[in-house]
């Protein structure tokens, strides 16, 4: 009977995701190490206040660049859930993109062992990492003299962590749908951010006076984005942080071991893996451009719903009939072997 | 079971031009395979069907007894892919690499491991990136043979290697075959290191099998016929329909005739009754075989002549 983790994969995984993981967190824990060195310093000498100073301040905007949360010491929430998107996409398309994974398919595993243990694995990583940093930055916390209750430490440890999840599972999406290392990334906070940019188009094609329905809905749409909750939380964790996050983990997952089984090998350098993903987003672009042609177009701000909708429809037909065009004629011209 | 793998009109398409053309073929268990065909043929596309890397758009391959799927993980234990396109770990060490196939396989020999590393000269503390060409497939070598598979696929394996470690390696495939019964598929280029060992020879043009047999049996197909024709060769023996190819140097003449051994006997004869002086029957190398089944399926490129 296969092994549910088979040893030789979570071999494989540690020694190549171990420095992956520690750059993480370094990157991630790195400015909270410096600031805590720094207190440290305070505490052990009190000579030397300009350079100390100036650490402070450095290391004050580096984490304000990082964050930008400036004023939130909790900070890092934003860049966080970025970076565990971009992990995800990582440790999923690195090695496939170096051709270790015909090796590791070649052996006695499957598919979803292979993900399996990659996903565990890294998100064993992102946790561990954010156990440090949560860690420091409460350490740094009380060295402040602003020390957090311990149940609302453990509470915001807890979200964070279901909503680093959530990223993680987009950048492993993001992954199983593009081939190219660099841009899996992208892909995977642009599907964490799916739902927030539908919304988006929901309220620009409907227009400032929408009805109360297209309000609701378009505002239960963007809280099922998990990029949303990168803001943080201001009045506590709501019931459909839960239900998202829940969501994007679970079944997000099953998503991403059903895509992951379906993607030909033969077509692993290819930008995206399912050749069928080129229509979908041409044509989700092109609605995109669409509605903001229809959108310039207007002299008067006040557009009626159905005259704007046929002029979106308009645009977006007559772009993406375009874009085809050029798409064939490109192929034609360069990719076809006479 | 009289055949370890067995393919029947396996196909393979990417986007929509057909790599692999119904390749129907059998190995005989315990047998050295070749796999020929000119570049672009479609070989290391098979060998990835027979280990389940990829999917045929249409037939199926069967593997000892089973039939290879996409997550064929129990087959794959007795089943090794040995080729350059699959790249190994960079980042691991000799030695992590070996660690990985202890945990890996079952039937790991460890007695084997330790030998081959010892005389395939392997720096177990070296990283795997650092290793050249060579050295990368001898570790591949090492890996699958220390696994003890049943089944070895072996897609261009002597490329890049001197020709010392070439040697060693056909010894080292030759050898096991015999102690252990495994048999081996082996695509190459490399023709006359495969008429040394191989028992039996696919050859594939354009993704479909142009010739497939055990070695002798193929050459009895083409014979060449020798002779010395002081009055030259007569015309109407030269554009015989058996004739495939014609050289003649002076009065000598070698003519490479299909149809097997009685067209080659019919040959002599009519030769003889032109006149010839002296005439000979030999067999023709792998190499030429596969350049004149080639030739016959259109495939021939001109000579390069530089100023």
């Amino acid at each position: 009977m296969a092994s549910f983790f088979p040893k030789a994969l979570v071999f494989k995984e540690w020694r190549q995701q171990r420095w992956w993981g520690l750059l993480f967190l370094l990157v991630l824990a790195g400015p909270e190490v410096l600031v805590l060195t720094v207190r440290l310093m305070r505490i052990w000498s009190e000579q030397d206040a300009q350079l100390r100073l100036t650490m402070l301040e450095m290391i004050r905007f580096t984490l304000a660049a990082m964050t930008g949360q400036a004023d939130n010491d909790s900070g890092g929430l934003e860049y966080y859930a970025f970076a565990a998107a971009a992990f995800g996409s990582i440790i999923l398309s690195y090695d496939r993109s170096h051709g270790g994974l015909w090796y590791t398919l070649s052996g006695p595993f499957t598919r979803r062992q292979v993900l399996r243990v990659k996903a565990t694995l890294g998100a064993l990583f992102l946790m561990a990492s954010l156990v440090v940093f949560a860690v420091l930055l409460y350490a740094l916390n009380l060295g402040a003299g602003a020390g957090l209750p311990v149940h609302a430490f453990l509470r915001w440890l807890g979200c964070e962590a279901l909503l680093q999840l959530a990223c993680f599972v987009c950048g492993l999406m993001g992954a199983t749908l593009v081939g190219q290392v660099y841009v899996a990334p992208l892909a995977g906070w642009l599907i964490g951010g799916l739902p927030l940019a539908l919304s988006v188009y929901v309220q620009l094609l409907t227009g400032p006076n929408s009805a109360n329905w297209v309000f609701t809905m378009t505002h239960l749409l963007e809280q099922f984005a998990p990029l949303y909750y990168t803001r943080g939380f201001p009045s506590g964790p709501s019931a459909m942080f839960f239900v998202c996050t829940g969501c994007w983990i679970l079944v997000g997952y099953f998503g991403v071991q059903q895509l992951f089984r379906a993607i030909s090998l033969e077509r692993m350098d290819n930008f995206f893996l399912f050749p069928g993903l080129w229509h979908w987003v041409v044509f989700g672009g092109c609605c995109f451009v669409g509605l903001v042609m229809a959108e310039e177009s207007s002299v008067d701000e006040q557009v009626p719903a159905p005259e704007m909708l046929l002029k979106h429809a308009v645009f977006t037909v007559l772009l993406w009939l375009l874009v085809r065009w050029l798409i064939r004629w490109y192929r034609k011209k360069f990719l076809e072997v006479s | 079971m009289s055949t370890v793998i067995r393919t029947e009109r396996v196909s393979k398409a990417f986007a929509g031009k057909l790599a692999v053309d119904g390749v129907t073929m059998r190995v005989a268990p315990g047998s050295i395979h070749g796999l020929i065909g000119a570049n672009g043929a479609g070989k290391s596309t098979l060998l990835r069907m027979m280990v389940g890397l990829m999917e045929p758009t249409s037939g199926w391959v069967e593997v000892l007894g089973q039939r290879v799927r996409k997550d064929a993980d129990a087959l794959r234990q007795r089943l090794h892919l040995v080729g350059e396109d699959v790249a190994l770990p960079g980042s691991f060490r000799v030695m992590d690499l070996i660690q990985y196939g202890r945990f890996a396989y079952r039937t790991w020999d460890e007695g084997r491991c330790r030998a081959l590393l010892k005389a395939l000269q392997l720096p177990e503390r070296a990283f795997i990136r650092s290793l050249s060409r060579g050295m990368k497939m001898q570790l591949r070598l090492l890996m699958a043979l220390s696994a003890r598979p049943q089944v070895l696929l072996l897609d261009e394996p002597t490329n890049g290697l001197d020709a010392v470690v070439k040697r060693q390696f056909l010894q080292l495939i030759v050898q096991e075959v015999a102690h252990t019964g495994m048999s081996v598929v082996f695509a190459t280029h490399h023709l006359d290191e495969l008429e040394r060992i191989a028992d039996a020879v696919t050859m594939m043009y354009s993704g479909r099998v142009v010739m497939t047999g055990e070695l002798p049996q193929l050459q009895q197909f083409m014979k060449r016929v020798q002779a010395v024709l002081p009055d030259g060769l007569p015309f109407e023996l030269r554009q015989h329909p058996n004739v495939v190819q014609v050289e003649e140097s002076g009065q000598f003449c070698a003519l490479v005739v299909d149809g097997g051994c009685e067209t080659a006997a019919n040959m002599v004869q009519a030769l003889r009754t032109a006149g010839a002086t002296y005439t000979e029957v030999v067999n023709v190398g792998v190499e030429e075989l596969l350049r004149l089944t080639l030739s016959k399926e259109g495939y021939t490129r001109d000579g390069i002549l530089l100023s």
